[in-house]
C-alpha cells in the first residue's frame, strides 16, 4: 500500500477571473494520496475543495504547478488522452448525481463501459452486476427522474465504478441526502474501498464522512492547512466537526445497501 | 397593390395597423398595473443576448414570407403599369368604331371626329382630342436593308396635340411634334434600333398603294402615341394627312383617343364617368328602344334570369366583364334606361343574349334583332387605361395570391417554429417558472408574462422581417429582372408600397403575437412540483372538470357580455379592482349592441372600422361560446368513437349531390377529407381503447393505434385525386385543397415514424453500432431525441414539409417540357410561321422568294404552305347546343396538309387511321373537317360545358375517350354581317389534333379545311395570309427567319421560328420559376433555423450532462458528432419524407393534368432534389455546427458547478 503516490500535486496554482474580481482558488497547493486510499478533503464552503478536485481529476486545467495521476503529468496529456484516461481509469460521483436524465439507471451504468469499447454484450452484463453491489438490481429500467434520491446516487456510484476505475472522486456525493441514506452512501463507498482496493478522493463537509475515510486533508482559502496523517483523526474529527449527526452510530451499522428506500 | 383577398389594401393596412396598436396598448395598460410581472417579463431579455437574437431570428420568417410576397406582387403591378402608361401617355379613352362594323371597314369619318369634339367641348374634365390612324405596316430602311415588318405607322393631327404634347425625344427634351411636314416622320426609340436609324435617314414604308420615302426628322422614346403596343413598340409618326394619302383614307381616321385632365394618372372614376356618359352620347337611342322592347319578352327575360343563375353572369377580369347581371336588373324596368344603354353595349354581353336568343329557337326573333344590334353602338367608347391599370392590379394580385399560396406552407411552418422556440425558451425556464408559481403568482399570470415578453420579441421580429422581406424581394426581383431584360419592352422594376409594408409588419406581428400567446399558455400549464425538480417532463393538462360544470359553463357563456358583468359584479364584492373589465364589459356591449341594431336594420356598415370593431366583439364572444362548447364535448371526442359519427356527418355533407343523400351532400371536398380524417382517428382511439380492454401494455396500444391512424390517412390522402370519385362524386375544391393535403400527409407521416422510431434508432444503431468509437455517442444521439418526442416530431413536421413544398414546386415546374423534347407537336414540321398584310397578299411566294436577290433562293426550303383563316359561326348538329359560336377556319393548301406531322387524337376510320391518311382525305374532299382539339371538351380543362361561353365547343365527342370516332357533323356560317343565310356549309369532322398542335396560332376554335370552303362561305376573296416553311438547312432557320421579313417587306412579312417561340417561352417560365423557387427557399430557412434553434437551445439545456458527459470520459469531438448526427437525423428524415410525399403529390397532379393534355411528362428533376436537399442538409449542419461545437468547448468543471 505504501508504494509511490497515485496522485501527487506539487504547487499548483488556480485563479478564477470574472470581469474585475479575481479569485485564488487555489495557492501553492502540493499533495498526494497513495493507492487504495480514502482521502476525504474538508473544510469552509469556498476554501477551494471543489476546485482541488476539479484540478487534480483533470476535470479543469490549472495555471501553474504539476499534477500527475500514477506518474503521468497531465498537463503533457491532451485533451482527448484525458478524455480517454477517465473513461477507462476515473470514475465520478456528484452532490447533483448527474445521472443523465434520458438514459435508464441500467443505460447510465453501461455508457462508460460502452465508451471504453466493451461490447453491449459485456457493457449489460457489468452494468447489472454494479447496480446490484449498489443495491438497485431491481430498479434498472427505471429513468433517473422515477427514483429517489439516495437511488440517484447509489447509480452513480455505480456508474462511477463500472470500469472498476483506479481512482474515483466524489464531489459531496452525500450533501443532498438525509442521514439514513447519506450513511448507506458511505458505508457502500467504505466497502467499496476495502473490498476493490480502490482509491477515493471525497470532498466533503460532513465530519461524519471524514470519519471513516483514511485521512482527512483540510483546506483553507485556498490552501491546504492539514495534510492529514493516514487514520489519525477519525474521532478528533468528529468532534471538531460539531455538527455532524451521530457519526458513531452509522460506523456500527450494518450499512445494508441492498435496503430499498421508501 | 391596392387590393388584397378582395379588401381594399388602404383598409387592409389601416385596419391591421389600428389592430396592432390597439393590442399593444392594451397589453402595456395591462402591463403597468402589474409591474412585477412586466420586470421579470422584460429582464429576460437582455439576460442572453444571443438568445434574444436567436430568438428573433426565429420569429421574424413569417413576416419574411409575407412581406416578400407582397413586395414580388407590387412589383409586377408596377411594372405592367409602366407598360401601360407607356404605351398609353397621355391616353385616357379611346373611341373606335363598334365591333360589329369592324368585318368591314373600321375607319371613321371626319364628321364623327367633329361630333367627338361637340360631345366634349367645355367639358372641363378633357384636355385633349385626338384623331389618329393607327395601322401595322412595313418599315424599312434601304441604306441597312433592316425591316419592321408590323411597325405601328400613327398618323396624327398636328392641330390637335393639346393634352397630347408630353412625348420627349431620347435626349430628354420635349420632342417637337408640331413642325412635322410632309415627307418627315418622327421615329421612336425602339424603330431606330431596328432600323439603325438616325436622325436625317431616309425610312421607307410599304402600303398597299406603293413605296413611300420619309427622312426621320426626330426620335422619340417608345411612349404615348408612338408607344406602339404590348407587344411590338416599333413605332413611326407621320402628319395624318400625309398617311391619309398614303392608305387612300382622305379625311378618315380609325381612332379617337381622348385624354383626361391630370396628366399620366388621373382619376379612374372620372375616366370611368366621363367614358360612359360619353358612350351614351354614341347609342343609337332608336335601336336601343327596340333592343330593349324586344328583350322584355318574357321568354328571353327567363332565359337570361336562367342564364345568370348558372353562372353566366360571371366576369372574370378587366377584359372579360360582362354586365348581364345589371341588363337583367334593367330589362325590369318599364323603360329603357342610360344603365340598360351601357349594359347592353357591352359586346361580351351581347354575345352571351345573342347565344340566349338562339338557344330559344325563334327565327323571326332574332332576326327582328340583327337589324338594330348592328346599329346599337355608333362609337365604342372604352376607359382604355382604366382597364391596363386594372389588369395590372390583378397580375400583381393573383401573383401575391399564388405566392402566398406556396408561402403558406413557410408560415405555417415559421409558426410551428415560433411554437418550438417558445416551448423551449419555458423549459430551460421550468425551475425559475415552478419557483414563481410556488410563491403564489396565477397560471395567468405566467402567461402575462410570457406574452410581454413574447410581444417585445415579435415587435422587432416583425420589423426584421419586414426589413429582410423587403431584401429578400428585392434579390428575387433582381434576379428575375436579369433573366426577362433581353426584351425592351418589359421592364421588371423593384416596387413596394407603404401599404404592404404595414400590412406584412402588422399581420406578422399579429400572428407573431397570435402563437406567442397560445405557447405561453400552453407552457403556463406546468406543474409546480415537476417544474422545481427540473425534471424536465412535457407538459401536464389540466384535470378535466365533470360533465356537469362543463354544461353549466358552456351554458353561462351563451350570456355573453351578460356572464362577464355578473363575474365582474362578484369580483366586486370580493373587494378586488375590477376598473379594467368594466371598461371591457362596456365596449363589449356597446360593440354587440351596434352589432345587433346595424343587422336588425340590414344596413350596410360603410365604416369598416367600426364595422370590424362590431365583428370582433361578435366574433370574441361568439369564440369564446363555441370553445366551451368545445371544452364540453371534448372530452367524449377524446374518447376516439364519437369522431366516427362526427366524421361521417361531415364526409357526406361533403359529398357530391350525385352520390351523396340529397339535401345534406354540399359538394366541398376540404369536408369530405376532414370528415374521413376524423373518422379514421376515431377508429384509431377506439382501437386503442379496445387494446386496452384487452390489457396490452400502454407503449403497445399506443404504438399500433398511432401507426394505423398514421398510416390510414397517408393512404387516404395519397390516394390519387379521382380514385373515390366512383364513391363521392367529382368534388370541388380550391387551394385549401392542397394546404390541407400537404399538412396531413406531412402530419400523417411524422406520426407513424414518431411512434415507431424504435425502428428508426435500431436501423442507425446497426448501421453505425459495429464501429465502436462511435456507440456511445450514437447512444446519446438518439437518446435525447427520442426522450423528447413532441420537441422531434416538431422539427421534424417542419423540415418535411419544407422539403415536400420545394419538391412538389420542382416536379411541377419540370412539367411540361415535352414540348421541349419534341417541338414538332406544336410545329407540325414547319420551322417557320408567318403572317402577312392580308392587304397585301403573295401570288406567287416562290416567285417572290426567287426575285429576292441572292441570300435567299427557293431551294432553301423543301416545303412553303400557305393558308387562310376566316372568322365563322359554328354549331354541332344534332347536340343539346344549337346556338353558333364564334370559331376560325383555317383552310390550308395542299401544301400544308400533305406536309403537317401533327398528331391526332380522334380519328374516323372510314376516313383513314393514320394523321396522313385523315390530311389526305381533307385534301381532296372540302366536305371533311378536322378540328383544334381544344374545341374537344374534356374533364378537367378544356373549358367547361358547349353552352357556357361565347366560342365554339363540341359535345359529340369524348374528349377523353381518345381514339376512334364516328360521323361527326357540324354546320358553318359566316359572322352576322358577312354574307348571307344561305352560306352556311356542313361538314364532316374526321379528326381532332392533339391538344398542343399549332398553340402558337393561339386559336380559341380552329376548324382545319381545305381551302374549297372559302368561296361557299364567303361573299369576297380570302386572301392567303398566313405561311409556313421548312427549312432544307435547320441550321439556318435563324438567319432564313430574318431574310423571308426583308424578301417579303412588300407584303409585310412577320415571321416567327417555332423552335425560337418554344425557347423564348420557356425562358419565360424558367424566369418565373425561378423567382418562386427563390421565394420557396425562404421556406428552407425556416426549416434549417429550426434545426439551428434546437441545436442551439439544445446546448444551454444540457450544460450539466454534458460536463457529466466529459467527466465520463466523452471527448470534446465526440459531443460535437452527437448534436450533428441529432441534427443530421432530422434533416435527412425530414428530406426522405419530404421528397416521398411530394413526389406522390406530384404524381397525382401529374396525373390529373395529363387526363388532359397527353404530351406532358413525369419527370424527378433530380438535379433540382439533389440540391435542395444537399443545401437543406448542408446548412441545417452548418446551423447545428456552432452549438456543437460551443457545446464542446464546455469545460467539465464549469458545466457541473451549476
Amino acid at each position: 500500500m505504501r508504494s509511490g503516490p497515485i496522485i501527487s500535486a506539487s504547487g499548483v496554482t488556480k485563479t478564477y477571473r470574472s470581469r474585475d474580481v479575481v479569485v485564488e482558488a487555489l495557492k501553492n497547493v502540493s499533495f498526494e494520496v497513495t493507492p487504495g486510499e480514502m482521502v476525504a478533503v474538508m473544510g469552509p464552503s469556498g476554501s477551494g475543495k471543489t476546485t482541488l478536485l476539479n484540478c487534480m481529476s483533470g476535470l479543469d486545467a490549472i495555471d501553474s504547478g504539476d499534477v500527475s495521476i500514477a506518474g503521468q503529468l497531465l498537463r503533457t496529456m491532451s485533451d482527448d488522452a484525458l478524455s480517454d484516461y477517465r473513461a477507462s481509469s476515473m470514475g465520478f460521483v456528484f452532490q447533483a448525481y448527474n445521472l443523465l436524465p434520458v438514459l435508464s439507471a441500467q443505460e447510465n451504468v453501461e455508457l462508460p463501459l460502452v465508451l471504453a469499447g466493451h461490447s453491449q454484450k459485456v457493457a449489460r452484463a457489468r452494468a447489472a452486476e454494479k447496480l446490484d453491489l449498489v443495491g438497485l438490481g431491481d430498479r434498472t429500467d427505471h429513468l433517473p427522474a422515477e427514483l429517489s434520491g439516495g437511488q440517484q446516487q447509489r447509480v452513480a456510484i455505480a456508474r462511477a465504478l463500472a470500469n472498476d476505475p483506479a481512482i474515483v472522486w466524489a464531489d459531496e456525493p452525500t450533501g443532498n441526502l438525509d442521514s439514513t441514506n447519506a450513511s448507506e452512501v458511505m458505508d457502500l463507498l467504505v466497502r467499496l474501498n476495502k473490498e476493490h482496493r480502490q482509491t477515493f478522493v471525497l470532498v466533503t463537509h460532513s465530519g461524519a464522512v471524514g470519519a471513516v475515510t483514511d485521512r482527512i486533508v483540510r483546506m483553507s482559502d485556498g490552501e491546504i492547512i492539514d495534510n492529514g496523517t493516514a487514520r489519525s483523526g477519525g474521532a478528533a474529527d468528529s468532534a471538531s466537526g460539531g455538527a455532524s449527526a451521530s457519526p458513531g452510530a452509522h460506523g456500527d451499522s450494518p450499512g445494508n445497501p441492498d435496503e430499498s428506500e421508501n | 397593390m391596392e387590393k388584397l383577398f378582395g379588401v381594399e389594401m388602404n383598409v387592409l393596412a389601416s385596419v391591421l395597423f389600428g389592430g396592432v396598436v390597439a393590442i399593444l396598448l392594451i397589453v402595456l395598460f395591462m402591463a403597468l398595473r402589474n409591474r412585477i410581472l412586466l420586470k421579470l417579463a422584460l429582464r429576460n431579455i437582455p439576460r442572453r443576448k444571443a438568445q434574444t437574437v436567436l430568438i428573433i431570428v426565429g420569429l421574424m420568417l413569417s413576416t419574411t414570407i409575407i412581406m416578400s410576397a407582397l413586395a414580388i406582387g407590387d412589383s409586377i403591378s408596377s411594372s405592367i403599369r409602366t407598360v401601360v402608361l407607356d404605351v398609353l401617355g397621355e391616353t385616357d379613352v379611346r373611341l373606335r368604331s363598334p365591333i360589329l362594323a369592324r368585318f368591314g371597314d373600321d375607319y371613321l369619318d371626319s364628321s364623327l371626329v367633329e361630333r367627338v369634339r361637340g360631345e366634349v367641348a367645355g367639358d372641363s374634365r378633357v384636355d385633349g382630342v385626338m384623331p389618329l390612324i393607327r395601322e401595322q405596316l412595313p418599315v424599312l430602311n434601304e441604306a441597312t436593308s433592316k425591316t419592321v415588318a408590323a411597325t405601328f405607322v400613327v398618323g396624327f393631327d398636328v392641330d390637335s396635340l393639346g393634352g397630347f404634347d408630353g412625348l420627349k425625344n431620347i435626349d430628354g427634351n420635349q420632342a417637337d411634334l408640331r413642325s412635322l411636314q410632309d415627307g418627315q416622320t418622327i421615329i421612336n426609340r425602339s424603330l431606330s434600333d431596328s432600323l439603325d436609324a438616325g436622325v436625317g435617314d431616309v425610312v421607307t414604308l410599304v402600303a398597299p398603294s406603293g413605296r413611300s420615302q420619309y427622312t426621320v426628322v426626330e426620335i422619340v422614346e417608345s411612349k404615348g402615341i408612338a408607344g406602339g403596343d404590348g407587344d411590338t413598340r416599333a413605332s413611326a409618326l407621320l402628319p395624318v394627312s400625309a398617311l391619309q394619302r398614303v392608305l387612300g383614307r382622305e379625311g378618315q381616321y380609325n381612332l379617337i383617343e381622348v385624354s383626361i385632365q391630370g396628366g399620366l394618372r388621373v382619376d379612374e372614376q372620372v375616366s370611368e364617368d366621363f367614358a360612359e356618359e360619353l358612350q351614351l352620347a354614341f347609342i343609337d337611342g332608336d335601336a336601343a328602344e327596340s333592343i330593349f322592347r324586344a328583350f322584355k319578352n318574357p321568354v328571353i327575360v327567363e332565359a337570361l334570369q336562367a342564364k345568370l343563375d348558372n353562372g353566366g353572369g360571371a366576369s372574370a377580369g378587366p377584359f372579360s366583364s360582362n354586365s348581364l347581371e345589371e341588363l337583367v336588373a334593367e330589362l325590369e324596368k318599364d323603360s329603357q334606361s342610360d344603365e340598360f344603354k351601357i349594359a347592353v353595349t357591352n359586346t361580351i354581353t351581347l354575345a352571351i343574349v345573342a347565344g340566349v336568343i338562339e338557344e330559344i329557337g325563334d327565327p323571326e326573333l332574332a332576326q327582328s334583332l340583327l337589324v338594330p344590334m348592328s346599329q346599337l353602338v355608333v362609337l365604342q367608347v372604352d376607359a382604355i387605361k382604366n382597364r391596363g391599370l386594372d389588369l395590372a392590379e390583378l397580375v400583381g394580385t393573383e401573383i401575391t395570391l399564388i405566392f402566398s399560396i406556396f408561402g403558406s406552407f413557410s408560415i405555417i411552418v415559421g409558426l410551428l417554429l415560433i411554437f418550438l422556440v417558445f416551448v423551449m425558451l419555458a423549459a430551460s425556464r421550468m425551475t425559475e417558472m415552478g419557483i414563481i408559481r410556488a410563491v403564489g403568482t396565477k397560471r395567468r399570470h405566467l402567461v402575462q408574462m410570457f406574452t410581454y415578453e413574447g410581444i417585445v420579441y415579435s415587435i422587432g421580429a416583425a420589423a426584421l422581417g419586414a426589413v429582410l422581406g423587403i431584401i429578400a424581394s428585392v434579390a428575387l426581383v433582381q434576379i428575375m429582372a436579369g433573366v426577362i431584360s433581353d426584351s425592351d419592352d418589359f421592364r421588371f422594376t423593384y416596387s413596394v408600397t407603404l401599404q404592404s409594408i404595414l400590412v406584412a409588419f402588422s399581420l406578422g406581428l399579429v400572428i407573431t403575437a397570435v402563437t406567442v400567446v397560445i405557447s405561453a399558455y400552453r407552457v403556463s400549464k406546468l406543474n409546480i412540483v415537476v417544474a422545481i425538480r427540473g425534471l424536465g417532463q412535457e407538459f401536464v393538462s389540466d384535470e378535466t372538470p365533470g360533465a356537469g360544470r362543463r354544461v353549466k359553463t358552456a351554458l353561462r357563456w351563451l350570456g355573453g357580455p351578460l356572464t362577464y358583468a355578473v363575474d365582474t359584479w362578484r369580483l366586486k364584492r370580493s373587494g378586488r379592482g375590477i376598473g379594467l373589465r368594466i371598461v371591457v364589459f362596456l365596449v363589449w356591449v356597446l360593440a354587440v349592441g351596434q352589432g345587433f341594431l346595424s343587422l336588425a336594420a340590414s344596413e350596410e356598415t360603410t365604416e369598416v372600422p367600426m364595422g370590424a370593431v362590431v365583428g370582433q366583439a361578435i366574433g370574441y364572444w361568439l369564440i369564446i361560446f363555441f370553445w366551451k362548447l368545445f371544452k364540453l364535448v371534448q372530452p367524449w371526442l377524446a374518447a376516439g368513437w364519437p369522431l366516427i359519427p362526427v366524421g361521417l356527418v361531415l364526409a357526406l355533407t361533403g359529398m357530391h349531390p350525385e352520390k351523396g343523400i340529397e339535401g345534406l351532400a354540399s359538394n366541398n371536398a376540404a369536408l369530405w377529407s376532414v370528415g374521413v380524417t376524423l373518422m379514421i382517428i376515431g377508429v384509431g382511439l377506439g382501437m386503442r381503447r379496445i387494446l386496452d380492454r384487452r390489457g396490452y401494455r400502454e407503449e403497445f396500444q399506443k404504438r399500433v393505434s398511432m401507426t394505423f391512424i398514421g398510416l390510414a390517412m397517408l393512404v387516404f390522402w395519397g390516394l390519387p385525386f379521382t380514385a373515390l370519385d366512383g364513391l363521392r362524386g367529382e368534388l370541388d375544391g380550391g387551394v385549401e385543397m392542397f394546404l390541407l393535403s400537404g399538412v396531413s400527409l406531412v402530419a400523417a407521416a411524422v406520426w407513424v415514424v414518431m411512434h415507431n422510431a424504435e425502428v428508426i434508432v435500431w436501423l442507425v444503431s446497426k448501421m453505425v453500432g459495429p464501429t465502436g468509437n462511435l456507440r456511445p455517442v450514437v447512444k446519446m444521439a438518439i437518446a435525447y431525441p427520442m426522450a423528447a418526442r413532441f420537441r422531434t416530431g416538431l422539427t421534424l413536421a417542419m423540415f418535411s414539409l419544407v422539403i415536400f413544398t420545394l419538391m412538389i414546386f420542382a416536379i411541377l415546374s419540370n412539367l411540361g417540357n415535352a414540348i421541349e423534347d419534341e417541338p414538332d407537336l406544336v410545329s407540325g414540321g414547319f420551322d417557320i410561321r408567318a403572317a402577312i398584310d392580308p392587304e397585301l397578299p403573295i401570288d406567287d411566294a416562290n416567285a417572290v422568294i426567287a426575285a429576292s436577290g441572292g441570300e435567299l433562293s427557293v431551294s432553301d426550303f423543301t416545303v412553303i404552305a400557305s393558308q387562310a383563316k376566316l372568322w365563322v359561326e359554328a354549331r354541332e348538329d344534332g347536340a343539346e347546343n344549337l346556338t353558333f359560336k364564334g370559331a376560325r377556319i383555317i383552310a390550308s393548301d395542299g401544301n400544308w396538309l400533305a406536309n403537317n406531322n401533327f398528331k391526332l387524337t380522334h380519328w374516323d376510320p372510314e376516313y383513314g387511321s393514320t394523321p396522313a391518311e385523315i390530311w389526305a382525305s381533307v385534301a381532296t374532299d372540302p366536305t371533311l373537317a378536322v378540328v383544334a382539339g381544344n374545341i374537344v371538351v374534356t374533364d378537367d380543362f378544356g373549358g367547361g360545358p358547349p353552352t357556357e361561353g361565347t366560342t365554339f365547343r363540341m359535345d359529340g365527342i369524348d374528349g377523353d375517350l381518345k381514339g376512334e370516332i364516328e360521323r361527326v357533323e357540324i354546320t358553318i356560317r359566316p359572322p352576322i354581317g358577312q354574307g348571307g343565310a344561305g352560306n352556311a356549309v356542313r361538314r364532316t369532322v374526321i379528326g381532332v389534333l392533339d391538344q398542343f398542335a399549332d398553340v402558337f396560332e393561339f386559336g380559341e376554335a380552329d376548324i382545319y379545311m381545305n381551302p374549297g370552303v372559302l368561296d361557299q362561305i364567303s361573299n369576297k376573296p380570302v386572301p392567303f395570309d398566313s405561311y409556313k416553311f421548312v427549312v432544307a438547312d435547320p441550321s439556318r432557320v435563324g438567319e432564313v427567319t430574318r431574310l423571308l421579313e426583308t424578301a417579303f417587306i412588300d407584303h409585310g412579312m412577320t415571321a416567327r421560328a417555332t423552335e425560337q417561340d418554344i425557347a423564348d417561352n420557356q425562358a419565360q417560365n424558367n424566369a418565373f420559376n425561378q423567382l418562386f423557387q427563390g421565394f420557396m427557399g425562404l421556406g428552407l430557412l425556416v426549416g434549417v433555423a429550426s434545426l439551428g434553434v434546437v441545436s442551439f437551445r439544445a446546448v444551454v439545456e444540457r450544460r450539466q450532462s454534458i460536463g457529466m458527459m466529459r467527466a465520463l470520459g466523452f471527448k470534446g469531438r465526440m459531443i460535437q458528432i452527437q448534436f450533428l448526427m441529432e441534427s443530421g437525423v432530422v434533416a435527412v428524415l425530414g428530406s426522405i419524407l419530404g421528397i416521398g410525399l411530394g413526389t406522390l403529390i406530384g404524381w397525382n397532379i401529374f396525373n390529373s393534368i395529363r387526363a388532359d393534355a397527353d404530351a406532358v411528362t413525369f419527370v424527378i428533376p433530380w438535379l433540382n432534389v439533389t440540391i435542395i436537399v444537399l443545401v437543406a442538409v448542408v446548412f441545417s449542419l452548418l446551423n447545428t455546427l456552432l452549438p456543437a461545437r460551443q457545446a464542446s468547448r464546455i469545460t467539465p468543471s464549469e458545466a457541473l458547478r451549476y
